[in-house]
């Protein structure tokens, strides 16, 4: 039996525009925002992630991301779609970078408009903490000295198992 | 990129019988030194598959507990079962964003 992941069901379509990207190439922030235009929307909240250069003492030269793609797309779809739906959005965007990502360059940029501010910010803030937890994609941290740690935190196993239902 | 570009392990093509390809994804890849890696398999569920793999690879099975698995584009518990011929992926705790 195929289990149903987090993210799911993914609710009956609301109206809302939805957009998925996972790019190997560098983000635009304008493009992202553009595209959840709407005449319906009196808020538009823009989320922008970027590499950091220190977490704690650690420093960071560049972080490299890789994602089962497929899946990935998927649960993004999915997480857009239950966003929609909870808070009334008239459009929602996201686009995550794949590969080497510099200090400084952006790694995610999640859009969403809404006819009201709350909506909107709630929702951004929903849709970037589902990606954290449930969507496969991985960041590799590379240290100034060259060293590389791929980022493994917490048990996805667990909820997974979870949220199967 | 950050792990090995070998794209099939040895043991994936020398292996004679039916077996289930796994698909290895970030520290998983790296540590095991490969991203595809076939498994013997005549019958049985993921977890008898996430079992396999800690035989083969003892060093990795604290992660392994901590992962999770996909069939196609779903994520996949421990008790769907499993054909031979499957290919199916190791998804490690996830850390995008």
């Amino acid at each position: 039996m195929a289990a149903r992941g987090p993210a799911e069901p993914i609710p009956a379509a609301t109206g809302a525009r939805l957009h998925v990207r996972l790019a190997a190439v560098p983000l635009t922030v304008d493009a992202v925002r553009a595209l959840v235009a709407d005449p319906g929307a009196g808020a538009t909240v823009v989320m922008v992630g970027s590499t950091r250069e220190a977490t704690g003492a650690e420093l960071t030269a560049a972080l490299h991301y890789e994602a089962h793609e497929p899946l990935a797309r998927r649960l993004l779809e999915g997480i857009l779609a239950a966003a929609a739906a909870a808070h009334g959005l008239a459009a929602a965007a996201v686009e995550h970078r794949l590969g080497r990502v510099a200090v400084g360059e952006v790694s995610i940029v999640v859009a969403v408009a809404a006819a009201h501010r709350r909506a909107a910010f709630a929702a951004a803030e929903w849709i970037v903490d589902e990606v954290k937890r449930t969507v496969p994609i991985w960041k590799c941290d590379e240290a100034p000295d060259g060293s590389r740690r791929w980022a493994h935190p917490g048990d996805l196993r667990a909820v997974v198992a979870g949220e199967v239902r | 990129m950050p792990q090995p570009a070998t794209p099939l392990e040895s043991a994936a093509a020398s292996e004679a019988g039916p077996t289930v390809v796994v698909e290895l994804f970030a520290g998983i890849a790296a540590a095991a030194g490969c991203r595809r890696v076939a498994i013997p398999w005549t019958a049985g569920d993921v977890g008898a598959l996430r079992r396999a793999l800690e035989r083969r690879y003892p060093a990795l099975a604290p992660l392994l507990a901590r992962s999770a698995f996909a069939h196609g584009d779903r994520y996949a518990t421990d008790d769907e079962r499993l054909a031979p011929g499957a290919t199916v992926a190791v998804i490690p705790p996830v850390s995008g964003g």
